[in-house]
C-alpha cells in the first residue's frame, strides 16, 4: 500500500538545516495498522505527511498503492490524497462554522458528487462513528471524544484505502481515547489500512505492528 | 459546493457583516455618482433646439430706475426698438430679438398648468433667426399675429408630446389655461433646452412680445453675429448701443462664455460627488483586502485542512473568490432594496427609467469589479498556506 525506500527529508532555515527524516525505508501493506512511536520531535509526523502526500521527500522514493510519486502537479497530488487518504489529526480540525455533517462532506466537495449523494455519504459515515443524532450541531456543542469521530466521519467518508492518524488519542481522556482505537480497529477490521502516530504505549501495542523513530532514524 | 459557501456564510454571518456593510454604503454611493453621471451623458445626447454658437447676449439697464417695471414708456419702447435696428446695422450681426430669458442663464420663468409644468421665455419675432430654432409644425410668430385678440404661441415637441400625445397642437390652446389668457398654439419647434445640454428636458412655450407700451419689459437682447468677427465685437457692440441709447448701460457677453459656465456649474457636483466617490470606494477597497487578509490568516487550519483532504490551491483560491461573491452580493442586495425604493416612492426626478437601469448595472459592476480586484491577492495568498505547517499550529 505504502511504500518507502531511503527517504530522507530536511527542513532548512536560512542559518540551519534541520535533518527530520534519515534514510526511512518502510513498508506499509494493505490491511495492516502500523503505530509509529518516538520522541517528540523525531519526524513522526513529517513521515506521516510525507505518506499523506503533504509533503515531498528531499531524497528516496515513495510509493503509494502502487503509483510512484514523484514531480507529479498540485492538482495530481491533491487529486490523489482526495481519493486515497483520510487524515485524522490531534487536533480535529474541524470547521468550527460548519455544523458536523458539513464537515464531514468536506472531502465530498472535491469530487463531482451531487448534493444528495454527499449528504448521504456523509450520514453514513456519522452513523458509522455513532453520530447520526449530532448530524446538525455544531462542533462546539460536541464532547472531544464526540468532535475525534466526526474527525475519523470525515476521514472515512470518501473511503480511502488508507487512514492516517497523528495523534488521534493526544487530546482526549483515556476513555475517549479508547473508544477512537476501537473504531479505528473497527475500521481496520474492515479492510482499512491505518497508520498511527502516538505517544502512548498502550495505544501502539493495539497495532499489529510499530515503527519506532529517533532522531529521524528508524530504530525498529 | 456553491450550498456549502452559502451555509459557511450564513454561519459567518457575524464575521461578514462589517464588510456587507461596507459594500452597502459604497454601492449607495456608487449609484448616486453613477446615476448623476449618466443622467447628465443622457442630457448630453439629447438635442439642444437651437444654435448657440456666435450669439451674444446683451443684459441693459435703461438707468431711470425703472428697469424692474413691467410696464416701459412709449420713448423706451421706441429707444429699444431703435437699439434692436442699429445693433443688426453693425458689421458682422446677422440678426438680433428682445427675449425675457437668455438660454444658458440659469433662470427663467415656469408655470404649472394642470400638473404640465413648463418654461415660459417672451420673445420677439426675429428669435427662431438668432437662435436657428427648428420648426417642426406650423409656423412661428409674425407681422400676421399683430393685433390678434389669441396671443399665439410656440411649444416645443416635449411639451407637445406631454399635452397632446401624438394628436397635432397646432391650433389648440394649452390644457388648463384659464379662459381669459386666450393663447393659441401655432407652432411647435424642436426640444428646446434653455438650460443647456447637460440639462434635462423641458416643457417649453415662447410667447409673442411685439413692443409697444403695454408690453412687459424685455431687457435682453441675443445677437447672432458671423463666424468671423473682429476681436473688439462686443466693445463694437457696446459703442453702437450706447450711441442709440447714451442713458442706458449694456453688459455683452457670449453664449459661448455663458455655456461654459453653466457646464461648469452642472459638472461641478458630478465632479465634486464622484471624487468623494473615488475616496470612498479606495477605502472601501482597501478595507476589504485588510479584511480578507486576516480572514485568510485567521483560517489557515481551515485552508491547510482543505488542502489535505484534496482541494488543490485553483480549488482554494476560487473558493475564497467565490465566498467574496456572495459577501459582495448580499450587500448589493441590501443596497438594491433601497435603491429600488425610489422609482416606487416617485423619487427619481428627472432620471428616466433608462438612466436609473444604466445607473443600477453600472454600479454593480463597479462593486464587482471592485472586490474581485480586492479579493485577488488574498486569495492567492491562501493557495500558498502548506497543509502541513498549517495543520501543525494551534
Amino acid at each position: 500500500m505504502i511504500h518507502l525506500e531511503n527517504v530522507s527529508k530536511s527542513y532548512r532555515t536560512e542559518r540551519i538545516e534541520t535533518l527530520a527524516l534519515d534514510s526511512i525505508n518502510l513498508e506499509v501493506e494493505t490491511g495492516e495498522f502500523v503505530a509509529i512511536m518516538g520522541p517528540s520531535g523525531c519526524g513522526k509526523t513529517t513521515l506521516l505527511n510525507l505518506m499523506g502526500l503533504l509533503d515531498t521527500p528531499d531524497q528516496g522514493t515513495l510509493s503509494l498503492d502502487g503509483e510512484a510519486i514523484g514531480k507529479q502537479s498540485d492538482r495530481s497530488l491533491s487529486r490523489l490524497r482526495n481519493r486515497k487518504v483520510g487524515f485524522i489529526f490531534q487536533n480535529f480540525h474541524l470547521v468550527g462554522d460548519l455544523s458536523v455533517v458539513d464537515n464531514v462532506e468536506i472531502p465530498l466537495l472535491y469530487r463531482t458528487l451531487s448534493s444528495r449523494e454527499r449528504r448521504e455519504l456523509a450520514a453514513e459515515a456519522l452513523g458509522r462513528v455513532g453520530l447520526s443524532s449530532r448530524i446538525s450541531h455544531l462542533p462546539a456543542q460536541l464532547s472531544g471524544g464526540q468532535q475525534q469521530r466526526v474527525a475519523v466521519a470525515r476521514a472515512i467518508v470518501g473511503r480511502p484505502q488508507v487512514l492516517l492518524a497523528d495523534e488521534p488519542t493526544g487530546n482526549l481522556d483515556s476513555q475517549m481515547g479508547d473508544e477512537i482505537l476501537d473504531l479505528l480497529e473497527e475500521l481496520n477490521r474492515d479492510g482499512g489500512t491505518v497508520v498511527m502516530v502516538t505517544h502512548d504505549p498502550r495505544m501502539a501495542e493495539r497495532a499489529h505492528r510499530t515503527v519506532r523513530l529517533f532522531d529521524g532514524r528508524q530504530v525498529q | 459546493m456553491i450550498l456549502h459557501l452559502l451555509r459557511l456564510a450564513w454561519n459567518r454571518k457575524g464575521a461578514n457583516a462589517l464588510v456587507i456593510i461596507e459594500i452597502f454604503v459604497a454601492f449607495l454611493v456608487t449609484f448616486a455618482v453613477a446615476a448623476l453621471g449618466l443622467f447628465l451623458w443622457d442630457n448630453q445626447r439629447r438635442p439642444l433646439g437651437y444654435q448657440w454658437q456666435n450669439v451674444y447676449a446683451v443684459n441693459l439697464e435703461t438707468g431711470d430706475g425703472r428697469a424692474g417695471d413691467d410696464d416701459w414708456s412709449a420713448d423706451q419702447v421706441e429707444t429699444l426698438r431703435r437699439v434692436l435696428i442699429e445693433a443688426k446695422r453693425l458689421e458682422g450681426v446677422d440678426s438680433t430679438a428682445a427675449v425675457l430669458t437668455v438660454p444658458f442663464e440659469m433662470g427663467g420663468s415656469t408655470r404649472t398648468w394642470e400638473n404640465l409644468r413648463m418654461q415660459v421665455n417672451e420673445v420677439t419675432d426675429e428669435f427662431l433667426e438668432v437662435m436657428e430654432l427648428e420648426l417642426v409644425a406650423g409656423r412661428w410668430f409674425g407681422p400676421e399675429d399683430d393685433g390678434r385678440e389669441v396671443e399665439p404661441i410656440v411649444i416645443d415637441r416635449d411639451l407637445a408630446r406631454a399635452a397632446f400625445g401624438d394628436a397635432d397642437p397646432v391650433g389648440q390652446r394649452l390644457p388648463g389655461e384659464p379662459d381669459e389668457g386666450g393663447h393659441r398654439i401655432v407652432g411647435v419647434v424642436n426640444d428646446f433646452r434653455e438650460d443647456g445640454e447637460l440639462s434635462s428636458a423641458t416643457n417649453y412655450v415662447f410667447e409673442r412680445k411685439a413692443l409697444n407700451p403695454e408690453s412687459r419689459l424685455l431687457r435682453k437682447l441675443v445677437v447672432r453675429a458671423a463666424p468671423e468677427v473682429p476681436p473688439d465685437f462686443e466693445e463694437q457692440l457696446i459703442t453702437t448701443l450706447r450711441g442709440v441709447a447714451p442713458g442706458w448701460s449694456f453688459e455683452v457677453r457670449s453664449l459661448e462664455g455663458m455655456r461654459r459656465i453653466s457646464r461648469n456649474f452642472r459638472l461641478a457636483p458630478l465632479v465634486l460627488s464622484g471624487v468623494v466617490g473615488l475616496f470612498l470606494l479606495s477605502m472601501v477597497g482597501l478595507g476589504l483586502i485588510g479584511v480578507l487578509w486576516q480572514n485568510v490568516t485567521r483560517r489557515t487550519r481551515e485552508l491547510g485542512l482543505r488542502r489535505a483532504v484534496g482541494a488543490d490551491r485553483g480549488r482554494i483560491y476560487r473558493q475564497i473568490l467565490a465566498e467574496l461573491f456572495l459577501v459582495t452580493t448580499t450587500g448589493l442586495l441590501f443596497g438594491l432594496l433601497v435603491v429600488f425604493q425610489l422609482p416606487f416612492l416617485d423619487l427619481l426626478g428627472s432620471v428616466s427609467e433608462k438612466v436609473f437601469a444604466m445607473a443600477v448595472t453600472v454600479s454593480i459592476l463597479i462593486m464587482y469589479s471592485l472586490t474581485l480586484l480586492c479579493g485577488l491577492y488574498p486569495s492567492w495568498l491562501a493557495t500558498r498556506v502548506a497543509a502541513a505547517d498549517a495543520l501543525r499550529y494551534e
